[in-house]
């Protein structure tokens, strides 16, 4: 086999990139493969990640990105990417908008034996060979086709300290095993680049690890020499181009639209346990080794439910937890059955579809201070939030109200933050009067994030506006609405850019007009709380029914959540 | 290693026609001359003994004296001017150079900063010096600071009949917005790209309402992925030692530098799909469509299209 | 008063600078083109000039400014410990190998920066031959928990660091330097330690 198939072979294959103990925490280590730079990281929970070595944004290098132990942050623009899914969940330049969902980078498969850490840049079949667990060699790289390395490694098998030099058998394009010592890998770097990696099949005893581990590398640089006193009678052969695969072409312009209730990810549910008086938490987790769309701090997903109900749940998740969703789900007597739903018929073990992870609540970081204000299952979506800031470094301060004690949810999350205060048996004067003291308090350049029921959020609405709060400070997520919606008016709406005249009837609303038209319209909640289906207005005046809108926003005029609000005007004109 | 063509000479007329900077005029000693490359082209350049600057073309393999040839340039000359701060030349037939107002203006300090050598491509250095939204996280506490990350909506305007590229209304919030000044203030700037390797900015000035300083970045292409770029000062300011100014900006291109030689690949793509734009970049994405429709092929990589 | 006439982009001043941010020692800082010399003696890469000192020390060299600001300020001998003799040795030759380090890696960089003349590819393979024998060096050192060069941060990874950490401006790769790399992280997280124009910031370290 000649040099160049050796190299088109190795396209599809698995190969060692670096050792296991390379790849210390908090730091990026930079690798190579077949002319392809890698930036390798071990996330705090030890998951190891092997990434394009290249930003999507501006094609920085990420091997001089800081790992700050659950994501990378490219050191040119600040953008986060999250560990396991290299899902970008924060871009600076835009505090107030969660990243496109898309915005990921390339990622490459995992596999980790004898000691290193294995990746391809192809499609590789099969696993990568099992080299036991013994005394890893350090590597040495080698200016040097990795064919001849393999050659020469067959012609010139090291031997242990005093040994004979052992039997060498070729054990794949290129790996050698050393009878009885243990195995070489060439790592083909580039078509004339190798790394010379190697693991023994025994530690050895304790004092004599040094000795060995010398005695080899010493071993291994003599034949780096020779490898590279033959290269250099040859000429060198033409380095491997990299390939830079074009990013998804709607990232290229960037507004995003998802389908209704699209839910095409499958997970199972590891665990549900009671995480507080009438809260039961959910851990779901991948069905398959596909790691989960990540979802950013404030995200919520739909689940689908047994039943048939679609219910929007937050994401407790905190930054770089990417190998599962936790949720949580209060029972609310009276309700439609989905809280009833997860509470009574769904089980460990169950497969659920779920949404891709919306993001109508994002965390702006680029305020001095953020208040978060969490009223009962509120907590969720700001939970998640509380840990972002608290493992940025953010200052933050959470005050959790909950009706008591016993209903204090996520207890052990709770605990891990620097930063919170429970306020417990306030009733709704004493609730506001809290909000009064804690909004009144605040300084300049903070920001705060409500979620909460829609009582407590109209009042801290009210109370956020009487102490002088700048509306784009103010943030609510309404994990409902409680209003009385009035569907019974009959109205024109007029699509603009489709051109399009519909009549909306009394008991549809305008999203279910529009879709059956045709036109697709993204929606999350359908109850004029989560602000998905926001569409712009162009003429007439709309009749709001949300509680997504401010007063500002609805004095306006210019948008209309098109699931519950409708037309005072006989027509309506929208920008869709 | 760069596949071969990336050494060869420049075709691309749009380029070859303009003036492009060789550096500061005061780095040009009488009777001395020095060899250098732009565009791929090897060149000799110097000052006569009487102090006239010429440039001219030097064969690759040529001797390279350090003295001016008694004999005079030993090759074709090429036109030469002097202009802010800097000597230039053209491989080709140039209009007027671009226009800096300012520069006229009697009260004010014009002041080479410096040339450094970067391993990148003309485009990449312009297109980081219209780029805001890396001051946090490239010039951290001193042209921005987490976490005032926030890049504010801006206009960007294409003219095409002065063939520049004006970013205005442009705002960031800079951690010590004057020297001896206390805590940060939002800044205003204003971007020019007259010309396809060179970009001036404007930003308020302390004490002077209403005017504003002009720095600016002339790059010279040396070929397709090194450059040498060169900061030229035109400021309201007349406090500051020439070597305080000078060093404030050589520290802040030195932070910009290793990001530059870290970029991958050097040369600009400019397929809107080889990187991921934001609203931010809004001056980055005229910046690249404009280099596509001028037609420079010279040190980007051209577009789908 | 402390004073060093320093230049900004150089890695010989830098190790100066890091010393004293490590010893919290408070400084002027003037640029070096307003330090007053003869032609015979030419531009220094810096100079450092204590007036605390009787008489007064004036210092043109990194390495000395390193050892006389050690001997001076560094009260607990922690960065150059006197009673520990082979360690007290190891850390000369380290800065003896800082100094060759400069001669190729700082050059070459210098060269592909600044234009200043130089063969640049000899200098170049010099440098890596001596990131090959620090990638050892440290490879070995962490086998044995051994977090910097000479056991224990000391001047040896401060006079070493520099140029190191620059290198890549001078077109010399680290990629086949693992070892050297996170050695570079752990030097920036020790308290004190300034970065420069050209040098990034990494992690805080893993809480322990």
């Amino acid at each position: 086999m000649s040099a160049e198939e050796l190299l088109l072979r190795a396209e599809n294959a698995w190969h060692p990139v670096a050792s296991e103990s390379d790849l210390v925490h908090r730091h990026v280590f930079h690798g190579q493969l077949l002319g392809q730079e890698l930036a390798l990281w071990r996330a705090d929970d030890e998951h190891i990640n092997v990434w394009e070595n290249r930003c999507l944004h501006r094609g920085v290098r990420l091997s001089i990105a800081v790992n700050d132990g659950r994501e990378l942050k490219c050191q040119y623009h600040g953008w986060r990417y999250a560990n396991r899914t290299a899902a970008c969940t924060y871009i600076p330049a835009h505090p107030a908008d969660a990243p496109a969902r898309t915005i990921r980078n390339g990622t490459y498969p995992v596999r980790t034996s004898g000691g290193m850490v294995w990746t391809a840049v192809g499609q590789p079949t099969g696993e990568p060979p099992a080299l036991g667990q013994g005394l890893v060699l350090r590597p040495v790289p080698v200016r040097a086709r990795p064919a001849d390395v393999i050659t020469l490694l067959l012609e010139q098998p090291p031997a242990l300290p005093d040994a004979q030099p052992p039997t060498a058998k070729r054990r794949g394009d290129l790996v050698v095993e050393l009878e009885s010592v243990g195995f070489l890998v060439v790592q083909p770097m580039d078509s004339d680049r190798a790394v010379i990696r190697g693991v023994l099949s025994s530690q050895g005893p304790a004092g004599e690890r040094l000795r060995i581990l010398r005695h080899f590398d010493a071993a291994l640089t003599r034949l780096r020499d020779t490898a590279q006193d033959r290269a250099a009678d040859e000429a060198a052969p033409a380095p491997l181009l990299p390939r830079y695969e074009p990013v998804p072409k709607h990232l290229a312009s960037l507004p995003e639209s998802s389908g209704h209730h699209d839910l095409p990810t499958r997970v199972r549910v590891v665990r549900t346990w009671s995480a507080g008086a009438g809260v039961r938490g959910l851990e779901l987790g991948p069905v398959d080794d596909r790691p989960l769309p990540t979802g950013q701090a404030g995200a919520h997903l739909d689940v689908a439910l047994p039943g048939g109900l679609v219910r929007q749940y937050s994401l407790v998740n905190g930054p770089g937890e990417t190998h599962h969703y936790v949720i949580g789900v209060k029972l609310t007597p009276g309700s439609a059955g989905g809280s009833a739903a997860v509470h009574e018929r769904v089980r460990e073990g169950d497969v659920l579809a779920v949404s891709l992870p919306r993001n109508g609540f994002p965390l702006r970081r680029d305020r001095t201070r953020t208040l978060l204000i969490a009223g009962g299952i509120g907590i969720t979506p700001l939970l998640a939030m509380a840990q972002t800031l608290e493992h940025q470094r953010l200052s933050y301060a959470l005050h959790y109200f909950a009706a008591g004690e016993a209903d204090v949810a996520f207890r052990e999350r709770l605990a891990a933050l620097g930063s919170v205060r429970t306020v417990t048996g306030l009733d709704p004067a004493a609730t506001e009067a809290e909000l009064e003291r804690l909004l009144g308090a605040a300084g300049e350049d903070s920001q705060v994030y409500f979620c909460g029921p829609p009582p407590m959020l109209d009042v801290a609405r009210d109370v956020a506006g009487r102490t002088g709060w700048p509306r784009d400070s103010v943030h609510f997520e309404y994990f409902r609405n409680d209003r009385t919606l009035d569907h019974s008016s009959r109205f024109e709406v007029v699509l603009a850019r489709s051109v399009l005249n519909l009549t909306v009837e009394p008991g549809r609303s305008i999203l279910e007009t529009v879709r059956a038209a045709g036109v697709g319209v993204p929606s999350s909640c359908e109850q004029g709380a989560c602000g998905t289906c926001r569409v712009a207005v162009i003429d007439g005046r709309p009749d709001h029914q949300d509680v997504y809108l401010d007063d500002e926003e609805r004095a306006a005029g210019d948008s209309v959540m098109t699931c519950v609000s409708r037309s005072l005007t006989p027509r309506l004109t929208l920008d869709l | 290693m760069a596949p071969k063509s990336l050494n060869q000479p420049c075709e691309d007329k749009v380029l070859l026609d303009l003036w492009h900077p060789l550096g500061a005029v005061e780095a040009m000693p009488r009777n001395r001359v020095r060899h250098d490359r732009l565009l791929g082209v090897p060149l000799t350049l110097g000052r006569s003994p009487e102090g006239r600057p010429a440039v001219w073309r030097r064969p690759p393999d040529g001797p390279q004296p350090t003295v001016w040839p008694a004999e005079g340039p030993t090759g074709p000359t090429l036109p030469v001017i002097e202009q802010y701060g800097c000597l230039w030349t053209s491989l080709g037939t140039p209009r007027p150079i671009f226009p800096i107002p300012e520069a006229e203006e009697r009260d004010r300090r014009l002041l080479h900063a410096g040339s450094v050598m970067l391993h990148t491509s003309a485009p990449r250095a312009v297109e980081n010096f219209l780029d805001m939204g890396h001051f946090p996280f490239v010039h951290t506490a001193v042209l921005g600071d987490e976490p005032h990350t926030e890049v504010k909506d801006y206009t960007v305007e294409v003219s095409v009949a002065d063939q520049e590229i004006l970013a205005t209304d442009c705002v960031f919030y800079q951690p010590q917005a004057a020297l001896g000044a206390q805590g940060g203030a939002d800044v205003d700037y204003v971007y020019r790209v007259p010309h396809p390797h060179c970009s001036v900015l404007y930003k308020s000035s302390p004490g002077y309402e209403g005017r504003l300083d002009a720095i600016a970045l002339f790059v010279q292409a040396l070929d397709q992925e090194r450059i040498r770029a060169h900061m030229w000062l035109c400021l309201l300011d007349d406090d500051q030692p020439d070597w305080a100014l000078r060093r404030f900006q050589m520290s802040i291109f030195g932070q910009d530098k290793p990001i530059l030689e870290n970029q991958l690949p050097r040369r600009l793509p400019l397929d809107p799909r080889a990187e991921t734009p934001i609203r931010a970049d809004k001056s980055a994405v005229a910046y690249r469509r404009w280099l596509g429709q001028l037609g420079v092929r010279y040190g980007v990589i051209a577009g789908a299209a | 008063m402390i004073t060093l006439y320093d230049d900004e982009t150089s890695a010989e001043c830098h190790q100066v600078r890091a010393l004293l941010g490590v010893l919290g020692l408070d400084f002027r800082s003037v640029a070096l083109e307003e330090y007053d010399t003869d032609t015979d003696s030419g531009r220094p890469a810096l100079v450092l000039a204590d007036d605390r000192a009787d008489p007064p020390a004036v210092l043109h060299d990194a390495s000395s400014a390193l050892l006389y600001l050690a001997r001076i300020y560094d009260h607990d001998e922690r960065l150059l410990p006197h009673d520990e003799p082979a360690k007290f040795a190891a850390i000369l030759d380290w800065l003896a190998f800082a100094r060759a380090l400069t001669a190729c890696a700082g050059a070459a960089r210098r060269h592909e920066s600044f234009g200043d003349p130089l063969d640049l590819l000899p200098a170049q393979q010099e440098a890596h031959r001596l990131l090959r024998v620090m990638d050892r060096h440290l490879w070995f050192q962490e086998q044995q928990h051994e977090d910097f060069l000479a056991g224990g941060f000391t001047l040896a990874d401060i006079a070493c660091f520099g140029d190191v950490a620059l290198c890549e401006e001078g077109g010399v790769s680290r990629l086949d330097y693992p070892a050297v790399r996170r050695w570079c992280d752990r030097v920036k997280r020790v308290p004190g330690f300034p970065l420069m124009s050209g040098i990034f910031p990494t992690a805080a370290g893993l809480p322990s």
